[in-house]
């Protein structure tokens, strides 16, 4: 169980992927609380444009940011640099919320480079959030490379569900689906595995009556069922008595008197 | 009749400033930004309406069958009206630098930054009077070359505008064609960042005289809901039902 293992463990860099059926940033912030109160430093970098509701959520979780607006004359480089300089010590987690102008702006090779680097030449791990529904799926699968644990939230059957893949050191890779949920305190909370139900499978058969559904009486009852299976087909009993063995597609043809007229058909012409 | 969407959306209990709501419009024309202009209007708010694609006297008409006139809250500073038709032509005629948009003529680095400069102008010469800045057809941007990257660029700038007076309100308007991947994208995006989404879609089976079209309202403020509703636009506003009411 991915979301459990995570939370029992030092932070690994992860990727949430969310969509705007569920929004990710929930469970991202939850993440973070959790790292925070651990004793990790966070240093948390706004690109998204913030909602209303955002600035009173920071305030209750006592996180300091500042919303930047990506601008196009910027390289990625200096971006890079403003994450590397926040990192003075050990146990920062540098918190990317989202990834999804700067993937507008500057290519995804560009941003995978400068998040590996960031991840090799500091300590620091990265917790980042991109909205799944934005960008196209080679987007998504270099992004997935660059991070170790990737989480896709979605909502299932009324839950909020965690689809994780975790690509440990050792090489071992894991996988789950979870349904979990947050409180008011964003603690993350009934973290189950989710175990899809499907509807009941209807095998097809054949239907035992043929007669289909209508106000009108279709069917017969018993008594009509055996009269029906007395009437003897009138060709049934013609072939039986043309020939005694079992005919197989025999044509019976009687010759008929012949339809000859004698009368001349041009007899009315006046020649 | 606009107060019937202004109920159906609950903003008569929801206060909008420091909000943002984008309308996605999957057909032509939104009657929803008239609806929401008409509001604004009659609780006095000052009005900045940005608009690419239609001129100032398609919105007095609209805005006279609804009830307000523009004509006399332009005469009185309450609505300024940006209007991208006659600055274009202006434009090209003109080659100045302190045209909204002067991108066309002029390749910058930062395409929509004489038009926000205008926007923030405007704002700023109200001081702290309640605003709703009203961007019409913010994709007809990518039908004039701007890119992605700048539109968004340019919302964030509106919304950040916005959050800083606790009254101002942004409503934007976006028509998106399924064959549009830029436009889709940039819709998905801005849907995200949005207090209040309604996208606007004709029926899938077709036209109908009983209805116009289905909206599904999402609130991303918590807690976050879905709605589904069928309207139907009439010459002076328009009638909102639950789905499979039309006809009761």
């Amino acid at each position: 169980m991915i979301l459990k293992d995570i939370l029992s463990q030092p932070p690994v860099s992860t990727l949430i992927q969310d969509s705007c059926s569920l929004k990710g940033r929930p469970l991202f912030l939850s993440l973070i609380c959790h790292y925070s109160e651990n004793g990790y430093s966070i240093r948390y970098f706004k690109y998204d444009s913030p909602l209303s509701s955002e600035a009173s959520e920071m305030e209750q979780l006592k996180l300091s940011w500042k919303t930047c607006i990506v601008d196009g004359n910027e390289d990625m480089v200096s971006v890079e640099n403003s994450w590397i300089s926040e990192i003075k010590n050990g146990n920062v987690l540098i918190a990317i919320d989202s990834l999804s102008p700067l993937l507008l702006n500057w290519t995804v090779g560009e941003v995978a480079s400068a998040l590996k680097n960031l991840q090799k030449t500091t300590t620091a791990s990265v917790i980042a959030l991109v909205h799944g529904d934005v960008h196209d799926k080679h987007n998504l699968q270099t992004l997935n490379y660059i991070f170790p644990c990737h989480l896709t939230v979605r909502r299932a059957q009324g839950c909020n569900i965690c689809s994780g893949i975790w690509r440990k050191t050792s090489g071992k890779i894991t996988d789950s689906e979870e349904h979990y949920s947050i409180t008011d305190k964003w603690e993350l909370k009934d973290v189950k595995e989710f175990i899809e139900t499907q509807s009941a499978v209807v095998t097809d058969s054949l239907p035992k009556s043929a007669v289909p559904k209508s106000t009108f009486k279709l069917g017969l009852n018993a008594r009509e069922e055996k009269a029906r299976s007395q009437v003897v087909l009138p060709y049934i009993r013609k072939q039986n008595e043309s020939s005694s063995e079992t005919s197989k597609g025999k044509i019976i043809y009687e010759v008929e008197a012949p339809d000859w007229d004698d009368e001349d058909p041009d007899d009315d012409l006046e020649i | 009749m606009a107060d019937t969407v202004i109920k159906a959306l609950m903003l008569d209990k929801i206060q909008m400033d420091g909000k943002s709501i984008l309308i996605i419009q999957h057909s032509d024309g939104s009657p929803f930004l008239h609806s929401l202009l008409t509001q604004s209007a009659r609780q006095g708010r000052k009005i900045v309406l940005v608009s690419f694609s239609h001129s100032v006297g398609y919105y007095h008409n609209v805005g006279t069958r609804l009830g307000w006139n523009l004509n006399n809250l332009l005469s009185k500073n309450q609505v300024v009206f940006i209007g991208g038709l006659q600055a274009l032509k202006d434009s090209f005629r003109f080659q100045n630098s302190s045209n909204p948009f002067d991108f066309l003529f002029n390749s910058n680095t930062c395409p929509l930054q004489t038009l926000l400069f205008s926007i923030k102008e405007v704002i700023s010469n109200w001081g702290e009077q309640p605003f709703s800045l009203v961007i019409d057809e913010l994709d007809c941007l990518f039908s004039l070359g701007v890119k992605t990257s700048h539109v968004v660029n340019f919302f964030q700038q509106c919304h950040s505008l916005v959050q800083l007076n606790s009254k101002g309100s942004l409503i934007i308007s976006m028509g998106v064609t399924s064959t549009d991947k830029e436009n889709i994208q940039c819709s998905t995006l801005l849907s995200h960042w949005s207090d209040l989404v309604l996208t606007e879609k004709g029926l899938q089976t077709g036209k109908s005289k009983d209805l116009t079209g289905s909206l599904i309202v999402n609130w991303n403020i918590s807690p976050s809901t879905e709605q589904q509703f069928h309207f139907k636009c009439y010459d002076r506003g328009i009638k909102m039902f639950a789905p499979g009411t039309a006809v009761l």
